[in-house]
């Protein structure tokens, strides 16, 4: 007890002083994190769009594999985007391995399912009569997506808010394909778990407590951009 | 004035399921029914109307031109107004719904704005316009969703079922207005229903769909009041549908017609088939009189009988009665409370020539049409 009292006393004076790896840390995870969520929303939302709205042949497959991938453990993830960056692996010659951009990379493999299964969720649930609506109103296709969009907005507002959770909470890929250098690509989670196998406990409970308000915070900005216009 | 829609072989499949559509066309300023009982495939009909859904076979002309692909879809499209059945608003206040068709169509706000309160006014919900589209009752919504299809001016509005499920007395008035409207602009309208009720207050026409195929069309008195088919008459609910054992034309509009257990001929005016086999008869054309005196009796098809069952039928009561058949007539209370059709009372039952309607029971048979002998 007196060691978790006196980690959190030298953690607040950690994050009162400004220690500047800690800033610098902060900003590569909300850099690295952000990054890889807007890439799988880049995917997973089209991704999820067509699973929800074009009937193909794989799709039952397809959507299996969605469902399967939400819960894709992140070392799996590290260790096979790790072989495809390897010096000798397919993408080898690209040179990214221990990069923050292989990071984005993993983390975005790890986010992409999450956020394709959620908002075909989404938009299953607002069902054929909401989409032959909008086309009965004269919406031209992509007017069509648009408004099913702004439609779905809450569950797919949603679906973002658990794949940034997902991806700025996640280490072992980041530990995998970054290799926590100072630095280059160290962040919260992974210099957590560093600062506790050298016994830091201040450093990794101050650590912990950013990662914690930076998850927090930004699922708070997406839930009042979600809730915004909620009326009902 | 030329059809704005025209349908033409047109063949709508769902599996197994079939509907066939010779020809199908709505003139400019016309309101045509499609009536048919649940499955009949309206509403399947309309999408295809509505250029969403794609026939199996057939050709729809829109204005004298086929209902195309890609943009050219999308234009005519444009031109054309669906409520689906139960149609739903988006979210949004009530006003952001019906701005909606005129902004993807390219109109500027401001007047999108303007015409759409215009129109809420009209359909009597301009108070509701900064309402959440979620916190209306069912006969607002339904109000909101008529403005937001005619906010457009379509040239043709197709309606599925857009009253189905809302109290009668709102239903009624929402079908008064929206007859006033469609009789203000002049739009062309095809509806669809399985309430033949709703029928005659709105449609200039009616087609029937029944068993995959159009079963009759006409005006909505005629297909409502003489079916051309027992099947027919059975889903407009005609209560009195008798087999024909034997039958004889006396002219070209009149014959003497002999049911199943009746002895005495009874006379027949107006349309004949060629093969009769059922004779129709709404019950409000059933008259019931305890002594409707001696002459009355000898002019035409009295008959003597016995009340056999009193039930309560909306306003009135449905009055069983067996006189070598069995016929359901209507009558008022005070029929009932002064007991001269209460359940055992002997009564006299007169069957109007020109209100008995002589049916075929196929085609084949030549059921539908009228020929001389």
């Amino acid at each position: 007890m007196r060691i978790l009292v006196q980690g959190c006393r030298q953690a607040l004076s950690l994050l009162l002083a400004g220690d500047p790896e800690i800033w610098e840390i902060t900003c590569r995870t909300v850099a690295v994190s952000g990054s890889a969520t807007a890439l799988s929303v880049l995917v997973g939302l089209p991704l999820g769009f067509m699973l929800a709205m074009r009937p193909f042949r794989a799709r039952p497959l397809v959507v299996s594999w969605a469902n399967a991938g939400m819960g894709l453990p992140p070392v799996v993830v590290g260790l096979w985007v790790s072989l495809m960056l390897w010096r000798y692996g397919p993408l080898g010659r690209l040179g990214l391995l221990y990069t923050p951009v292989a990071m984005v990379l993993a983390q975005a493999v790890i986010a992409t399912p999450l956020v394709a299964a959620l908002s075909m969720a989404g938009l299953q649930q607002l069902g054929e009569r909401v989409k032959l609506q909008i086309m009965a109103l004269g919406a031209s296709p992509v007017q069509a997506v648009w408004l099913m969009v702004r439609e779905a907005r809450y569950s797919l507002l949603a679906a973002v808010m658990a794949g940034f959770g997902a991806v700025v909470s996640e280490v072992g890929a980041s530990m995998m394909v970054g290799g926590n250098i100072r630095g280059h690509t160290r962040v919260l989670t992974t210099a957590t778990v560093l600062e506790v196998s050298k016994g830091n406990f201040e450093v990794a409970i101050a650590l912990s407590f950013i990662l914690l308000v930076l998850a927090w915070g930004i699922t708070f900005l997406l839930t009042v951009l979600q809730q915004r216009n909620y009326r009902r | 004035m030329g059809d704005v829609l025209q349908a033409r072989d047109l063949e709508i499949r769902h599996g197994t399921w079939k509907l066939s559509v010779p020809l199908l066309s709505v003139r400019r300023g016309e309101v045509l029914a499609v009536l048919g009982p649940n499955g009949a495939g309206k509403t399947s009909l309309l999408m295809v109307l509505a250029g969403l859904r794609q026939p199996a076979a057939g050709t729809v002309l829109f204005d004298g031109v086929p209902l195309g692909g890609g943009r050219h879809l999308l234009e005519q499209r444009r031109r054309m107004a669906l409520v689906l059945q139960d149609g739903c608003l988006l979210q949004g206040t009530v006003l952001h719904n019906v701005v909606l068709p005129l902004r993807l169509r390219g109109v500027p706000w401001r007047e999108a704005r303007e015409r759409a309160r215009r129109w809420l006014d009209r359909v009597g919900a301009l108070h509701l316009e900064q309402r959440a589209a979620g916190g209306l009752s069912r006969g607002e919504v339904q109000r909101v969703i008529l403005a937001r299809a005619l906010v457009s001016e379509p040239e043709l509005l197709l309606l599925d079922e857009p009253f189905s499920g809302l109290d009668r007395p709102i239903r009624q008035e929402l079908l008064r207005s929206l007859r006033a409207l469609l009789e203000l602009t002049g739009i062309t309208c095809i509806f669809v229903t399985h309430d033949f009720a709703e029928v005659p207050m709105l449609a200039d026409r009616v087609v029937c769909l029944l068993d995959g195929r159009v079963a009759d069309e006409g005006s909505p008195w005629r297909v409502l009041r003489r079916p051309r088919n027992p099947a027919l008459a059975q889903f407009l609910g005609i209560e009195n549908v008798w087999p024909v054992v034997r039958w004889e034309r006396t002219n070209h509009r009149a014959g003497r017609v002999w049911l199943e257990g009746m002895k005495q001929a009874l006379k027949v005016q107006g349309e004949l088939p060629r093969w009769p086999t059922h004779a129709c008869l709404p019950a409000d054309e059933v008259e019931l009189s305890p002594d409707p005196g001696r002459d009355r009796v000898a002019s035409a098809n009295w008959l003597p009988g016995r009340v056999t069952g009193v039930y309560p039928a909306g306003e009135g009561f449905c009055v069983e009665v067996s006189c070598g058949i069995r016929v359901l007539g209507r009558v008022g209370r005070r029929a009932v409370a002064n007991g001269s059709c209460r359940e055992g009372a002997e009564v006299w039952v007169h069957l109007p020539a020109d209100a008995l309607v002589l049916v075929g029971d196929t085609e084949g048979s030549g059921g539908a049409r009228t020929r001389a002998p």
